[in-house]
């Protein structure tokens, strides 16, 4: 018995740190694109959001759900995230709707799109479209500052 | 009892092993999570330091163009060379052939007006951003290497797909213009690893066997401890034998002793009435009591032979009467025992007992031994049941 807790003990010791980095592969990366977004949400609108991001998986919205409601009809959201902007042209009218994008050029060249949020080199990245604050009419504190642009 | 005592010494010599086991393995686990980190970093540092030589060449490389091409004292170099096309394809061409398997991105930024830091020249085969595009930094080494304008090396611990970020700022008037920056891929670490894993398994391998040669030689030890033991203890009664006796007598300090001679009075008569197997069946007993009645860790009970026994009984220096307590007891006890003698008989057992009080005062243990055996001698002419000490008290107890 000693012997087989002995040998189980060495065994997770040398084994175990690969589980544990398999494990957590994509997970964070998800969690803090859902955080971003929902902060952007509630920063900018002053209340809870509820967010619709199209052709969302069940394991996506749940990441969601840990930060902001998440709905199954764009009409009933606060905020899309998206990353196509055809969608948003034509399946969703954003009419007093953030829209956010995690694709730079399309957030470039669609004026409905307030800001995008995207991964770069490995980094997260935030860009907000100060013009088109002006134009929603959208208040961002501060500290959003160094990602307006 | 001595196996009692067997037993206790033998589950101590366990947990000590067991302890020392569990202890190695505490050490061994901080050790090589220990080592396994020394090594990363020494690993690392060695596979990357020509890398970050040469990057350092070529933030210099670039420092010195701009030198050549605006002078060193121009106060907004900065913007010329942001509207700079040409210089901007010069510096792509030097920064580009660190791009490796394991540097991932290779890229220039700068600080604007806002402090938000911009891309200037990106040679990154993907993600490759475009000149003025914003580049969210992420930690505060990306600011402080405009304060100690040296080479900062940015370990990754939240950016998975990067190990480590090398930043070089490449001067001009001695102030940091631009930041060269180059990320290393997780691969470089993964392959790291790998090795480091290799020296484990190694390392763990050694330990293995070294452990199973203790496990062995402890085993082996127990093994020898079990063969003289039960080369020692008198099979019938649980209790040291002559041999251990022969063993004993070497290294007893007399000293520390009071010397016993115990015998059953008349048990040939025992054995010729019931057999020898309530013989042998009241001396088991016999010895049970006095082991019963004796300072376990204390005195030493040995069958001399047949019905006699040897009891050292160590001495209380306060009083040496004290240390006949354990006679007391025992003569006490025998009066109220009665042993079964089968067919619901029973019959009382008397001890007739030779002491010897000062077996120092002889020049061996034979010669004390042939002392307690006299007053035994005296105890057995002058009745049984008794004691007799050695050499000038008597100390009689009888038994009815």
């Amino acid at each position: 018995m000693r012997s087989i807790i002995f040998i189980l003990i060495v065994a997770s010791y040398v084994f175990g740190s690969s589980y544990v980095f398999l494990m957590e592969k994509n997970l964070d990366e998800k969690e803090l694109e859902a955080k971003i977004v929902s902060k952007i949400g509630q920063d900018a609108l002053g209340r809870d959001i509820a967010v619709y991001i199209p052709n969302a998986n069940d394991t996506l919205k749940n990441t969601y759900k840990k930060f902001c409601k998440v709905v199954d009809d764009c009409k009933e959201a606060d905020l899309i995230f998206t990353p196509s902007c055809e969608f948003v042209n034509k399946e969703c009218q954003p009419q007093n709707k953030i829209v956010l994008s995690s694709n730079y050029k399309d957030f470039k060249k669609n004026d409905n799109i307030l800001g995008v949020f995207f991964w770069s080199k490995a980094r997260p990245n935030i860009v907000i479209s100060g013009k088109r604050m002006k134009k929603f009419n959208i208040k961002l504190p501060d500290s959003y500052s160094q990602f307006i642009e | 009892m001595s196996k009692r005592v067997f037993i206790k010494n033998n589950a101590f010599y366990l947990t000590v092993f067991m302890g020392f086991i569990v202890t190695a393995l505490i050490f061994l686990l901080i050790g090589t999570v220990k080592l396994e980190e020394k090594l990363n970093n020494e690993i690392l540092k060695v596979s990357t330091d020509d890398i970050k030589a040469i990057s350092n060449n070529m933030a210099h490389n670039i420092s010195s163009i701009l030198k050549e091409k605006y002078g060193e004292t121009d106060s907004n170099i900065k913007d010329k060379v942001l509207e700079d096309n040409i210089l901007h394809q010069a510096i792509e061409v030097i920064i580009s052939p660190i791009l490796t398997k394991n540097i991932k991105y290779s890229y220039i930024v700068y600080k604007d007006e806002r402090d938000i830091f911009r891309y200037l020249v990106d040679v990154s085969y993907i993600d490759k951003m475009e000149l003025g595009q914003k580049f969210d930094a992420d930690s505060k080494e990306w600011l402080e290497i405009y304060d100690i304008k040296k080479s900062i090396t940015i370990k990754h611990k939240h950016i998975k797909e990067l190990s480590i970020s090398y930043l070089t700022p490449i001067l001009y008037k001695d102030e940091v213009v631009f930041i060269f920056a180059i990320d290393f891929s997780v691969d470089k670490i993964i392959e790291i690893a790998a090795i480091v894993n290799l020296i484990q398994y190694g390392l763990f391998g050694t330990v293995f066997i070294m452990l199973l040669f203790i496990i062995f030689y402890m085993l082996q030890l127990i093994k020898n401890y079990r063969v003289k033991q039960s080369t020692y203890i008198d099979a019938l009664t649980s209790v040291y034998n002559r041999k251990y006796l022969e063993e004993f007598e070497k290294f007893v300090n007399l000293n520390n002793y009071v010397l016993c001679v115990l015998d059953i009075d008349r048990f040939k008569e025992v054995n010729d009435t019931y057999g020898h197997d309530v013989g042998d069946k009241v001396l088991r007993d016999v010895a049970k009591l006095i082991v019963k009645n004796y300072r376990i860790n204390e005195d030493v009970l040995i069958r001399y032979g047949g019905e006699e026994f040897c009891l050292f009984l160590k001495k209380d220096r306060a009083s040496q009467m004290s240390t006949l307590s354990v006679i007391d007891r025992l003569y006490n006890e025998l009066k109220n025992t009665t042993f079964s003698v089968g067919h619901d008989k029973f019959i009382h057992i008397t001890l007739s007992v030779g002491i010897n009080m000062h077996p120092y005062e002889s020049r061996n243990f034979h010669e004390a031994f042939k002392l307690a055996d006299e007053a035994l001698y005296l105890a057995k002419k002058s009745g049984r049941d008794k004691v007799i000490i050695y050499p000038d008290v008597e100390y009689m107890v009888e038994n009815s």
